[in-house]
């Protein structure tokens, strides 16, 4: 068999756009666990509150802790994998502490805030951080961003008494259907 | 430099060996999941990769996950070292080397 050097670059080309689709989905794989999982914590952590505010500022230190956690080990478990796909994991898991340092330090700048300003400050952040990614990762992060972004937006001035509870349903819902939809996608 | 793999060369043999050389050593992917990137049919992919297993480079296991079954497939050592030389074959080519 002879391969001249139109085929061989054809081949080239086909192996790069393979190997770069499989690093996309083991990837997707991995943020989509990541969004559910952050979903179905953000989702009881509001209903929570909802029924015990009072105990609202532990329960979501609680719940951030977790949720770090189970990244943390979500990436660890899976983001070995793939090597390459495993470096990009990591950045994504340092950015998530990125977000939560400054969101401390811009809580600290703004305080007081009261506990439905601050229910909606967090998503706003974390959805900034989505929208931002999606420059890099693709529209699909942009899209649900910008989706989360306008519902807490809608939910804190048109809701009442019964945010966290819209919050649980929208903000939770939208992390747990992104991170089904990448899931079907990977 | 080695010659040309005929077994790696061909197109779709090239995009599952392509695959699963991406996975660090010892990483399986389910042939669900392989099906979806070489954009494959069950029958096309199962023949590919029978010859693959039959060359020595790829590790198939079948296996019960709860009730449902599920094959999972790796690329051995034999297999990764081979398209890496198919890799670096094409790349001669097309440096100007002389074709087999």
């Amino acid at each position: 068999m002879i391969i001249d050097p139109n085929e061989a670059a054809a081949s080239l080309d086909e192996i790069a756009s393979i190997e770069q689709r499989t690093r996309e989905r083991l990837f997707y794989e991995r943020s989509s666990l990541t969004l559910i999982l952050w979903g179905v914590l953000v989702a009881g952590a509001y209903v929570f509150t909802y029924f015990k505010p009072h105990l609202a500022y532990g329960a979501w230190i609680a719940i951030t802790i977790a949720g770090l956690a189970g990244s943390r080990l979500i990436q660890r478990r899976l983001g070995n994998r793939a090597p390459q796909t495993g470096r990009r994991g990591v950045l994504l898991f340092y950015s998530q502490l990125a977000l939560l340092f400054y969101g401390c330090v811009l809580m600290v700048l703004l305080w007081p805030m009261s506990s439905r300003q601050i229910g909606a400050f967090w998503p706003t952040l974390v959805m900034l951080g989505f929208v931002l990614a999606g420059l890099f990762l693709g529209s699909f992060y942009i899209y649900c961003g910008l989706l989360a972004t306008a519902m807490t937006v809608a939910g804190y001035f048109w809701t009442g008494e019964l945010y966290p509870l819209w919050m649980a349903l929208t903000y939770g819902c939208v992390l747990i259907a992104a991170g089904l939809w990448l899931r079907r996608a990977g | 430099m080695s010659g040309i793999n005929e077994t790696i060369h061909q197109s779709m043999r090239l995009k599952i060996m392509a695959a699963l050389s991406v996975l660090a050593p010892e990483t399986q992917l389910e042939f669900i999941r392989l099906k979806g990137l070489v954009n494959a049919t069950d029958g096309n992919l199962g023949a590919h990769l029978e010859t693959l297993e039959r060359a020595g480079y790829v590790a198939i296991e079948k296996l019960f996950v709860g009730k449902k079954p599920q094959t999972r497939i790796k690329a051995t050592p034999a297999g990764r070292r081979a398209f890496a030389e198919h890799v670096a074959y094409l790349r001669h080519i097309l440096d100007g080397g002389a074709p087999a």
